[in-house]
């Protein structure tokens, strides 16, 4: 090597190593400064294929909170503690109106008080106010899906984005859509698959990102942490997968519900790919055997 | 030497399981001459929305013994008859009849514009010639039996276990495709309860009008994937290809699956199944119909070939050396329907079936014991033949 172009690479090297040193965020300033673009799968769109997990107390509860003690602490010591943790939405509190506070507080309190027999008391059409986690629904539900303590897995085929969440066996479809304004309409065009329980989702790419837009009508309300927190079964999302780096993912959702909310409200966080297990899959969380005796055993013959 | 020979009978294995495996596989559809679409790294291509629904019953009727198939005369015939119920149907005027003769409601509550193709074939089994599910090992008579005794007395909704999986939302191997692995019990009594079948509920099966759910599956593709998404009991299953399977220990409700092309074929192997596929000391109460083993041992290789444009060949092969005495294989035609609007079925989300049904077992007990002693004559009828079939190859 000559030794002019060696002294110049070697310039350029400190350089770099200097810029690292003084923005002290090492390899961060080179992703600002040269966006992230990810790997593309063969028809050219971005690939966000892979497993996925969020690390974070989300689940618990999305506002954030300190260390407490967990139901049942007499019986179960430490192993149902809440962990503390930075809250994940955007500005600290969830706007509410001021009856749905009241509600959230009720759902907390009711979070492991599940009714087998709800809707078909007397009123008929009483809201179990449990909580879905407790009883293995899909994924914890809607959203919380994404932030549950266990991995995901994304597959993109044509004109589908599949996302497998561990908790509980359950998926999500989302149906790209190639049109520009929002994406409301075509939800509604009535060519989607009508889930009520993730509801009903179209998307399309935005450079690197996949935004994806879903709306209910929810089989019920969503709840969104065990904090009680939740969103109404005519809640609007639009959510936002963006590929920061190989091994990260970061994920935004919008949530726009006039009955429960003052104004719309954002949560996000990064989503980590999974690399420790060469071999990794998806196995089966299939926690309906674990929660019959919750749910039914009032019913059961004595 | 010693080396030598075990080579040498090593490489008599490998050949011996390789000439199953060709015979097994002459057995299968016909070779099709259709070269499918690819998708755009190569594999070929079987996305999109399919009718997994074929109106065919698993085993071959005694009626067609020693016949694969229709003649065009009984298939013009058959369709006749299912065009003029059809019109009856839609003028709201058929009443139909169920297992035991019941009359249930009018045919206008199921009626659907939708035409079921009639399928020329008259058993879904084509294997064993004879298109009947095999006969039973005596280790697994001798299990069935023991778990008869442990349900005797009880009612059919003592407790969720005496309720079949797919009521209590938890996907099995043959979940979705249950009259498929089946003892076969509820098909080889229809008509039900020791009265001969009526022609008209034979029919029913036959045209599979009966069928209840909607047997639709999506199919996704990416590189190194297949995703075979069912509504019905909205479940998927995620198909990794050319990859080997994890260590034994692993062991799932739905087992692990795994995918490789052989041309145009997608080979689906499951292993890795594990061993309360049939719910456990309690015989769940319709287990006349699913498959009736521990699963421990079980493996089902499923090949899924696109014969046409809207035409996807589905050949499953069912072994178990613990329950059966020899594999069997079905075959099943898939449509494609693109335009088909899927609807998320939610069983363990919306769930009011499971409290409702121990509710009514509570309220009235005699009815819950009655209700499991006729499933428990429905598997009677059929557990007879298999023991003395048993009973047969063990004098032999």
């Amino acid at each position: 090597m000559r030794p002019q172009l060696k002294h110049a690479l070697l310039a350029f090297g400190a350089g770099v190593v200097a810029a690292m040193i003084w923005n002290g965020t090492g390899s961060l300033v080179v992703g600002q400064s040269l966006p992230y673009k990810a790997p593309r799968t063969p028809d050219g769109h971005p690939d966000l294929g892979g497993y996925w997990q969020a690390l974070n107390t989300a689940n618990w509860d999305i506002e954030g909170s300190n260390a407490q003690a967990g139901p049942y602490a007499n019986l179960l010591g430490a192993y149902t503690a809440q962990p503390p943790g930075f809250g994940v939405v955007e500005g600290g509190a969830i706007p509410y109106k001021p009856e749905a506070l009241a509600l959230k507080k009720k759902r907390f309190e009711s979070r492991l008080t599940h009714n087998p027999m709800f809707g078909s008391g007397p009123s008929g059409d009483e809201e179990d106010l449990s909580d879905p986690e407790a009883k293995c629904f899909g994924g914890g539900g809607l959203v919380r899906a994404t932030y549950m303590p266990y991995p995901s897995q994304i597959i993109q085929a044509r004109n589908k984005i599949f996302i497998a969440y561990q908790f509980g066996v359950a998926f999500r479809v989302i149906h790209l859509v190639d049109r520009g304004g929002d994406l409301w309409d075509a939800i509604d065009d009535d060519t989607l698959d009508n889930d009520r329980w993730m509801g009903r989702s179209a998307g399309r790419w935005d450079g690197d990102t996949l935004v994806v837009y879903t709306k209910g009508p929810y089989y019920r309300s969503v709840t969104l942490d065990r904090a009680g927190n939740f969103m109404s079964p005519n809640a609007r999302l639009i959510e936002r997968y963006t590929p920061t780096s190989p091994y990260h993912l970061k994920y935004e959702a919008t949530i726009d519900d006039p009955a429960t909310f003052s104004r719309p409200w954002k949560l996000g966080m990064p989503l980590y790919r999974i690399v420790d297990q060469p071999n990794m899959e998806l196995l089966e969380f299939e926690c309906i055997p674990f929660v019959e005796e919750f749910m039914y055993g009032t019913l059961k013959k004595k | 030497m010693k080396y030598r020979r075990l080579v040498l009978f090593g490489a008599t294995i490998a050949l011996v399981a390789l000439g199953w495996v060709r015979t097994a596989g002459q057995t299968g559809p016909q070779a099709t001459t259709y070269t499918p679409p690819r998708t755009a790294w190569g594999d070929p291509d079987l996305q999109g929305i399919w009718r997994a629904l074929t109106p065919v019953p698993l085993e071959r009727p005694q009626a067609f013994a020693g016949r694969e198939f229709l003649t065009d005369a009984e298939m013009a015939e058959r369709d006749r008859q299912a065009e003029e119920r059809r019109t009856q149907a839609r003028a709201g005027k058929a009443e139909r009849e169920g297992d035991g003769g019941l009359r249930l409601y009018n045919a206008i509550t199921w009626f659907s514009e939708d035409r079921i193709k009639i399928a020329r074939r008259t058993s879904a089994i084509i294997d064993p010639p004879d298109g009947r599910i095999p006969g039973w090992t005596p280790q697994q008579l001798k299990l069935w039996e023991a778990r008869e005794a442990a349900t005797r007395g009880r009612g059919d909704a003592d407790s969720w276990e005496d309720r079949a999986y797919e009521e209590r939302c938890i996907h099995v191997v043959s979940a979705g495709n249950r009259r498929n692995f089946g003892l076969g019990a509820a098909e080889r009594s229809q008509g039900n309860l020791g009265r001969p079948p009526s022609p008209e509920v034979l029919e029913d099966r036959f045209l599979s009008e009966s069928t209840s759910g909607r047997p639709m599956k999506r199919i996704m593709q990416a590189p190194g994937y297949v995703v075979i998404a069912s509504e019905d009991d909205n479940g998927y299953q995620i198909i990794p290809l050319d990859r080997p399977a994890p260590d034994p220990k692993v062991r799932q409700y739905q087992g692990v699956a795994r995918g490789h092309w052989e041309g145009n074929t997608l080979v689906v192997v499951t292993t890795n199944i594990n061993d309360k596929q049939n719910g456990g000391a309690i015989i769940q109460v319709d287990q006349g119909e699913f498959y009736p083993g521990t699963g421990e041992t079980l493996r089902v290789t499923e090949r899924y070939t696109r014969r046409d444009a809207d035409t996807l060949d589905h050949q499953t092969t069912v072994e178990d050396p613990a329950v059966y005495v020899r594999p069997y294989t079905f075959l099943h035609e898939w449509t494609r329907d693109d335009k088909y609007k899927v609807s998320a079925y939610l069983c363990r989300e919306g769930h009011d079936d499971m409290p409702s049904m121990l509710a009514a077992g509570r309220f009235d007990e005699v009815t819950a014991l009655d209700n499991a002693a006729d499933a428990e004559r429905v598997r009677r009828l059929r557990l007879e033949e298999l023991k003395a079939e048993v009973e047969r190859s063990s004098k032999r």
